[in-house]
Parts: C-alpha cells; structure tokens; sequence
C-alpha cells in the first residue's frame, strides 16, 4: 500500500513503501534530487519491459504470427493507456515519438513549416527549454515568422500582461511550458489556451515537468498539442508523446517518411503516389520503440493507481518544506522561482553564494546527493535573471522524503561554511 | 630510477554552454584516468575554490600529492593509487 490512510482521512503517499517499489534504490544510497532530467524506474515497468523481449518480441503490425499480433496488441494499448492518461478524447491522438523534443520538432516541421508564412507570429516565453526554443527559432528563420518571448515577473511567475500585450491577430502559435524546469513555475495553460484561441491562434504545451507531477488533463486545459516524455515519468528512455487535437493531426503531412506511416505507394507514370497510414501512426515512420511504449503504459498504470493529485499534494509539502529550510540558510543561498508552493512544482533551482553551481553540485555529489547543476538546457532564461554560471536544481518526485531534504538542507549548510 | 612522464590537464580555458565549464571537463576528465601515471591539473581558483577542488579529487579516488595555488591558478598533482 503506497498511500497511507488512517481511518477514513487519507494522510498522503508514503514515499518510504514507494522506494521498495523501485530496484535502484536497493542499489545505491544516493539521494536522488534529479528528478526534472530524469526519473527512476518501479520494478513494474522493469519487468515489463523484460517480458515484452523475453515472451512475445516481435515487430508489430502486418505481421500474422501470433507474436506480432500479441506485440501490436500491446503497443496499440499502450496508445489507448496513454490517451486515457491525459483524458485525450481518441487514442489515434496519441503519437509515440522518442521524447518531447521529438514532438515539438514534429508540430514544428509539420505544422509550422506549413503554415506559417513570414509576418506571422509565434508567441514562446523566456522560461521555455531550449526544446520549445530552438525548433521554434529554425521554422521561423525557414519561414520568416517573427518569435517572440514572453517575460516573467520579479516573483517567477509567467507576465500575463506581457502575454497579452504580445498577442496580435498576427500570432499562429503559443508555444509554452506548462512547468518551467528550472523556476518550478506553473503556468496557467488554460488562460493562455483561451486567450491564443481568442486569435485565432494554436496552443502547443511543453508538458515534460508536468504531466509527470501533476493531473494533465488535455481537455480541460482547452489545448491543441501536448508533447511529453516517458523517461520523466517513470518510464524507459526514448519513448515520448505527442497528443494533437485529432483534425488538426489529419491536416498535418507526416514528419518522417519510412515504413507504417503508409498505408500504399505507387509507381505510376513515372512518379510516387503516396497514401498516408491513418493516425497515429502517420506520424509513427518505421520500426517504433515496441518496449519503450510498453514500458510507458505501465508507467503510466503505476502513477494513476498512486494518484496524480497524490503526487503533486507530496510535491506541494516537499516543496514547502524545502524552501523553508533552505530559507534557513539566509543570505548564504539565493532561491529562484514563485516561493508559493502553490504556483510551482518540485523543482527548485538555487546559488549558494560565490560558489560556481557545478562546484556545488560536485561537492554535494561528495555527500551522495544528485543534483543538477548549469543552465538546464534554459540559458536565455539564465541569462535574463543575470546568472552566468547558471544554477543548481534540486527536483523532487514521489519518491522523495522529508529527510532527504533535510540531508541536503545540511550538506548546503556545511558547504557554504566550508567553502565560502 | 624510474621517472615517471607526467601528463598535463589544463582547464584554464572556458568553453561555451553547460558541458563547457572546467568543473564538467575536469570531472569526465577523471573518469578517464585509470593507471597511475600522475597527472597535473591546471584549473583556475575562480572556478573553484582550492578546498573544494581538493575535496572533489579525492573523492573521485585519486591522490593529491602536491596542491598549490600561484596566483590564481591551482595546480594539483594527482595519482591513481594502485
């Protein structure tokens, strides 16, 4: 039982019963704060994973021996498992890519290329990953479309005003982060969706910090796309999501040509006639990562059966407990991002004072806790809050417990005492 | 008597971007050393503070046999123990 309920109150996840649930942690005693680049793996997904190689590996679809017809079975599941994950209206809106940059790149090259013509505008804010950045920036120097960024406030949080005001019958696409993987910032995704559909706009979010922590829900958010990936949520490497709102898909001209993604080619006079494959797999060319989306599937089993709101209510109390320790160090730490843990997820990102970042990070490796350190793939960001050196994270999962935090409240501690 | 050659790890030069920092080279750098053959490392003390540069070495597992700042650059002459 990894939620602990005493009488009828129900007092929260029990990260200790949870740890059992995953082999590393029998493994190695590192305490793991490095959650936002990526997560460990239950023993569920694991054996998953194992079982596809071991009792029924084979490549999926066409094939009519019982193995294929039994992988195919399960990869198409795994579509259905993740639809259902984000409570997407059809599992053909699901498309398996290899993470979430794969899947921004998708909507950029089969969308953005498409559609935007030089004039347009699409509208990213300074606190995205260099993953909801840089694909935006080669269609717009392919295409002539403007990029523009949206600010933050002093406290962190995404300047709404400053969104507004970048807003214009001229914008085709909002682009944005629905939980910045440094500031731990949430974003109000539904207001933004609101707002870009009141233009006439198209909204993508960057869930990779988000889906993982937290209810996602694809409908209610008022979205169009939605790109996230497995290995930050529990699952194997390689495996990601892009959800898109099914019209908007079966516009869209495939991103990679190859096997599956056909449904017939002819050679006829002289030149190639190609039908496309319906969705998802359109968008799925050759061979896809079978054992990959298998494991994503049960990942995805694992976290609902813990409950997403159970996941983000720990995080919350993490968080909280977190940045009132760390608070505890005075001057000798500067914190960034929302210090309500109600506007920010479980990442935290920090400077001990006149200590390079990566030289934190190493001694606090030196104390077996995992950090992060550098500009997490948000240098603009870094740049923009005047941090040269870029900052330590500290990312937080179901996992994580109240005496870790504590542990690396000492380790900073002793640190900023003895290397000042 | 033997004289041992003694290979040259300079760090002083920043590179770009997150890999580009002399603590992320000097850290793969070590992973890299496996035989005992001693190796000085050149790293600026503005990168990293002398303490923590000795801290970080050992425990990576090597043996600091001789540790001295010249104005600003550390030098560190380490060994692989056997």
């Amino acid at each position: 039982m990894n939620v602990v309920i005493i009488g009828e109150k129900r007092m929260g996840l029990d990260p200790y019963s949870i740890k059992k649930d995953f082999p590393i942690f029998s493994h190695t005693d590192i305490i793991y704060l490095d959650n936002a680049a990526t997560t460990h793996k239950p023993r569920v997904v694991v054996e998953a994973i194992k079982r596809f190689y071991e009792e029924y590996n084979a490549n999926i679809h066409r094939g009519l021996h019982e193995l294929s017809q039994k992988a195919s079975e399960a990869y198409e599941n795994a579509h259905e498992v993740l639809s259902k994950f984000i409570n997407a209206r059809d599992w053909r809106e699901v498309v398996f890519t290899r993470n979430t940059t794969e899947g921004i790149n998708l909507v950029a090259y089969s969308w953005g290329l498409r559609n935007l013509k030089p004039d347009d505008e699409i509208v990213t804010t300074i606190m995205d990953h260099h993953s909801n950045l840089i694909p935006w920036y080669l269609v717009s120097k392919n295409t002539g479309a403007k990029l523009k960024l949206v600010r933050i406030r002093n406290d962190g949080t995404l300047d709404y005003q400053h969104f507004e005001s970048l807003l214009s019958d001229k914008t085709r696409l909002v682009a944005v982060t629905m939980m910045s993987n440094v500031l731990g910032t949430i974003v109000d995704v539904r207001y933004l969706a609101r707002k870009a559909h009141s233009v006439d706009a198209l909204i993508l979010v960057d869930g990779a910090q988000s889906v993982p922590h937290m209810p996602v829900d694809v409908r209610e958010l008022e979205i169009d796309f939605l790109a996230f990936s497995g290995h930050k949520m529990l699952g194997p490497t390689g495996i990601g999501v892009l959800w898109g709102r099914k019209d908007l898909l079966e516009e869209m001209e495939p991103f990679l040509g190859g096997g599956d993604m056909i449904r017939a080619v002819h050679w006829r006079e002289g030149k190639i006639e190609a039908i496309w494959n319906n969705l998802p797999w359109k968008f799925e060319a050759g061979t896809p990562h079978i054992a990959g989306g298998i494991g994503l599937a049960e990942a995805a089993r694992y976290l609902q059966k813990i409950g997403l709101d159970e996941i983000r209510n720990h995080e919350k109390k993490l968080t909280k407990y977190a940045l009132k320790r760390l608070s505890e160090l005075g001057e000798k730490i500067q914190v960034y991002g929302p210090l309500d843990p109600e506007k920010r997820g479980g990442i935290i990102s920090f400077n001990l004072s006149k200590l390079n970042p990566h030289v934190t990070a190493t001694l606090l490796d030196s104390y077996r806790i995992a950090v992060r350190s550098g500009f997490h793939c948000a240098q603009p960001l870094h740049e923009y809050l005047g941090l040269k050196e870029g900052s330590v994270r500290a990312s937080f999962y179901l996992y994580n417990t109240f005496e870790e935090i504590d542990k690396l409240f000492k380790a900073l501690n002793e640190i900023s005492e003895n290397f000042p | 008597m033997k004289i041992e050659e003694i290979k040259v790890l300079d760090f002083t030069k920043r590179g770009e971007g997150c890999t580009g920092h002399p603590i992320v080279r000097l850290s793969k750098a070590i992973s890299n050393i496996k035989d005992p053959q001693p190796h000085l490392i050149v790293i600026m003390e503005s990168d990293i503070p002398e303490k923590a540069l000795k801290t970080f070495l050992e425990r990576k597992g090597l043996h600091v046999i001789e540790l001295r700042n010249e104005n600003g650059v550390l030098k560190a002459l380490v060994k692989r123990p056997l």
